[in-house]
């Protein structure tokens, strides 16, 4: 027994069976075997039978649970474990009554509880760590029986006989079998002792005191607190030993879970995913886990458990798993509460926004492209911007930033941009020209400085026009976050300011314009001061120049896609998903029609099948970034690219993971490109002709994919790469012309 | 996969809860209803959750339409979504399912 480490509390074993199944012998076997052992013989607590006759004693019923004094009983284990002496009773069974006399039993590393019915009482049980059942056949246990009375309590053997048809046989039916359900461990009685011995000492090295050598008090304090549901499984996932606890947890406190299955326990659409990693728990002998899944009880309830997993292991196999559970159904439920109403709080704030604040890219104005980010802050800070169409090939665009967070601030913006719209029309309208800008500017602030003061606020923003025909740009900056140009020609960025003070700062302003020309290909970005004074968690500032660095770097890209990557890259500076300040970023691509844009580059797939989501996902994406694309338009290329991925994965790899596809989406004027590349067999469709539709009415279960690829694209290339291991296939699909030829 | 099964007199309504049957779970799919065609003949396929179908799914529902037929039932389909319709239409799929707006009218149509 070296492998066994005892800890400074004992170990309580109870040994319980049929009388004459063994289990005196058991016990004193055992404590020799692991030498710093106390027995404890449940047969010393009979109640005293002092106040009967003898012939009345002898007819009383002593394998009944009546017959002990199980309040003593308890005490005295209680006593033993918390590592006090106690004087246990003694008892004559001649007599049937307790001696006067009482022995001491000292604390030991490890106490051995035998008896008849040791495993019958709740509270002994709790204080037993391992549950042993003897199991023996009648014949032996009464050989045994009249063998043992005779010698030790100089009984008849006629009258032992008459007593164990009459009690002991039905009694061990009624009171003792029933317990062999709570044994961690069954023995067979007629066994040699010391192969009984041998195999309860390896489930003590195995089982609890392996549990307790490395930490014990975790062990105690996860045994100890009556919240959390014990129970041994088997690999297989039967239980083979549940405490009350978990009983209780399951709505049964009386129905031990022993000999059922683990899994019907776990709510069916999480039973593969549970059983998987358990699976992947033995495989990979990881001695200790963590897991929350929601379960479901007896009486068909919904919970959540959090269960801690330790491996058994005999020999390097692992023999079985313990787990220790808790209810956490209210922890999971006030935390899903709290995230809900969390997300419900941002989802208003930005409902606000998109509704009152934001105004929509106008989409098909040629000569200009428009790509924007908008995201709510939990605080709304009142960002806001529109695009005014005014006069043909003529673009406003507004947009500012209101002092103050929360309602009050986005009402203030909601305010000023409709200002705006209201007096651009106006003024149009009735001196049958643009106004200046610097004109309408001046008009707005007449009209809210009242209020503004008021309610002690102010406004800054840019109002900008871009002229596409003379190719300028004209903007009055009150006070806003700096527009940035960047030059085709040169690559490089250049700031645009103003001298100009916000709107509602002083009673009377005037506004002072600025002009300058663009090239075709130049971008402007306008966006609030939640992009550049984003902070990283050490509190610097992102800042104009991390800005202008994204710019440089894709400007090139689709404004949708710079527009976006200008937003990921204050996310990752922040290092949060929602930003701290509301995040507005405008992107204006002048004159890209001969532009080629990459909308996804170079993303990789494995290949597999459950990769297609993630594609999909990816070209959605890219379409979402072209205004002059529709859903359905998308949902096209979607599926044509999806067939396309499926056929490279089963034709080209022949379903063989481990390989892996490339994936690009481009667009250039009125088409969109998607472009796969894979190291596979050069597969690609057997005919040069068109391929045809099924015949539906011979319900084909293949055969579709190159009919849609055809109907769902223009054009469909199949190449090898000059270094003849790289293939490509390119689906082709232009958009403008999908009205005239559908 | 889960799939939730409701039935209705003889009619079993097949739901599955997939967001996209692609080739990454037709077969499993198809498997699962192949299974129950022989038993529940009259099947309501309900798509409610699906929001994209791709060729292997087509397959899937080919399968299961033939072997609800060959076990002298049919086939039904309900809650559509658009892109899945798209799709139905361009291998017109609806000239040989009926289709429905919503799962009673397709309860129903084994009424007349």
């Amino acid at each position: 027994m070296g492998t066994v480490t005892a800890r400074r509390t004992p170990h309580l074993v109870g040994i319980a069976g049929a009388s004459g199944s063994g289990k005196t012998t058991l016990a004193h076997a055992l404590a020799r075997s692991l030498g710093d052992a106390a027995v404890v013989s449940l047969d010393a607590y009979y109640r005293d039978l002092g106040h009967l006759d003898q012939a009345a004693r002898e007819r009383s019923n002593f394998d009944s649970p009546e017959a002990f004094d199980w309040d003593r009983c308890v005490a005295d284990l209680r006593a033993l474990q918390c590592g006090q002496t106690v004087q246990r009773p003694t008892y004559d069974f001649t007599t049937h009554t307790s001696r006067p006399e009482t022995e001491p039993v000292e604390p030991r590393p490890f106490l051995i509880v035998e008896g008849l019915l040791v495993l019958h009482h709740p509270d002994v049980r709790a204080l037993l760590d391992t549950m042993v059942f003897l199991e023996v056949d009648n014949q032996t246990a009464l050989d045994r029986r009249i063998a043992r009375d005779r010698r030790e309590r100089g009984r008849d053997p006629d009258a032992v006989r008459a007593q164990f048809a009459r009690d002991v046989q039905p009694m061990f039916e009624r009171y003792v079998q029933p317990t062999a359900r709570w044994a961690t461990l069954a023995l067979a009685g007629t066994d040699p002792v010391e192969t009984s011995v041998g195999r309860l000492s390896a489930h003590l090295a195995t089982t609890a005191v392996a549990l307790l050598t490395d930490s014990e008090a975790r062990f105690r304090l996860l045994v100890g607190s009556a919240n959390d549901g014990i129970y041994r499984i088997t690999p297989d996932g039967i239980f083979t030993f549940s405490n009350r606890t978990a009983s209780a947890i399951m709505d049964r406190p009386e129905t031990p879970l022993i000999g059922l299955s683990f899994v019907r326990f776990v709510r069916p659409d999480w039973r593969r995913k549970v059983m998987r990693f358990y699976r992947w728990q033995i495989k990979n002998h990881t001695q200790t886990t963590y897991l929350e899944f929601p379960a479901v009880t007896f009486e068909g309830r919904a919970i959540w458990l959090g269960q801690n997993t330790q491996l058994e292991e005999m020999d390097g196999e692992v023999s079985g798993l313990h787990a220790i559970a808790r209810d956490i159904t209210v922890q999971r439920d006030a935390a899903d509460a709290l995230g809900e109403a969390r997300r419900r709080e941002i989802e208003a704030a930005s409902e606000i926004q998109q509704t009152f604040l934001h105004g929509h890219a106008p989409h098909g104005m040629p000569d200009i492209t428009i790509g924007s980010v908008a995201l709510a802050s939990q605080d709304i800070d009142g960002d806001f911007f529109d695009f005014l169409c005014l006069r043909e090939r003529v673009l406003d665009v507004v947009i500012g930033d209101v002092m103050g967070k929360g309602i009050p601030a986005a009402l203030l913006g909601a305010a000023t941009k409709s200002h705006f719209v209201r007096a651009a029309g106006l003024l149009t309208s009735r001196e049958g020209r643009l106004p200046s800008v610097s004109r309408l500017v001046g008009k707005v602030h007449a009209e809210l400085v009242g209020q503004l003061r008021e309610l002690e606020s102010f406004v800054t923003l840019v109002y900008a026009r871009f002229d596409l025909t003379a190719r300028t740009l004209t903007l009055v900056d009150c006070g806003h976050s700096r527009t940035l140009h960047w030059h085709v020609d040169t690559g490089r960025c250049t700031f645009l300011s103003g001298e100009n003070l916000p709107l509602g700062f002083v009673q009377r302003a005037t506004y002072v314009e600025r002009t300058c020309d663009y090239r075709s290909g130049d971008v402007f970005v306008l966006y609030s001061d939640g992009v550049t004074e984003a902070r990283s968690p050490d509190g610097i500032l992102f800042g104009e120049q991390r800005l202008q660095a994204v710019v440089e770097r894709s400007a090139r890209q689709h404004p949708g896609a710079l527009a976006e990557g200008v937003q990921a890259a204050v996310a990752r500076f922040s290092g949060a998903t929602t930003p701290a300040d509301d995040l507005t970023c405008l992107v204006l691509q002048m004159d890209r029609r001969t532009e080629r844009f990459a909308l996804a580059t170079d993303v990789t797939f494995h290949s597999d099948l459950a990769e297609l989501d993630r594609m999909r996902v990816y070209v959605r994406a890219a379409c979402m970034q072209v205004p002059a694309v529709d859903e359905d338009w998308a949902e096209e290329l979607v599926l044509a690219a999806n067939e396309t991925m499926s056929n490279i994965i089963c034709h080209a790899y022949y379903c063989k993971a481990g390989r892996t596809i490339g994936l690009s989406v481009t667009t250039e004027p009125d088409t969109l490109v998607v472009r796969f590349t894979h190291t596979g067999e050069r597969y690609r469709p057997r005919s040069t002709t068109k391929p045809s539709l099924p015949d539906l009415t011979e319900f084909p279960e293949s055969g579709f994919g190159l009919y849609l690829i055809d109907q769902l694209v223009h054009e469909t290339r199949y190449e090898v790469m000059p270094d003849q291991e790289t293939s490509a296939v390119t689906l082709v699909k232009r958009y403008h012309r999908q009205s005239e030829e559908r | 996969m889960h799939v939730e099964i409701e039935t209705r007199g003889e009619v079993n309504i097949v739901r599955p809860d997939l967001d996209a049957i692609d080739a990454s779970n037709a077969k499993e799919l198809k498997r699962h209803l192949g299974e129950l065609a022989p038993r529940h003949p009259r099947m309501v396929l309900d798509l409610e959750q699906v929001g994209f179908l791709d060729s292997s799914g087509l397959g899937a529902i080919l399968s299961v339409l033939r072997k609800v037929t060959a076990a002298g039932g049919d086939l039904k389909l309900c809650n559509v979504t658009p892109p899945v319709r798209a799709l139905l239409e361009m291998v017109r799929l609806h000239r040989i399912v009926e289709i429905f707006e919503g799962l009673d009218d397709a309860v129903r149509s084994w009424d007349q």
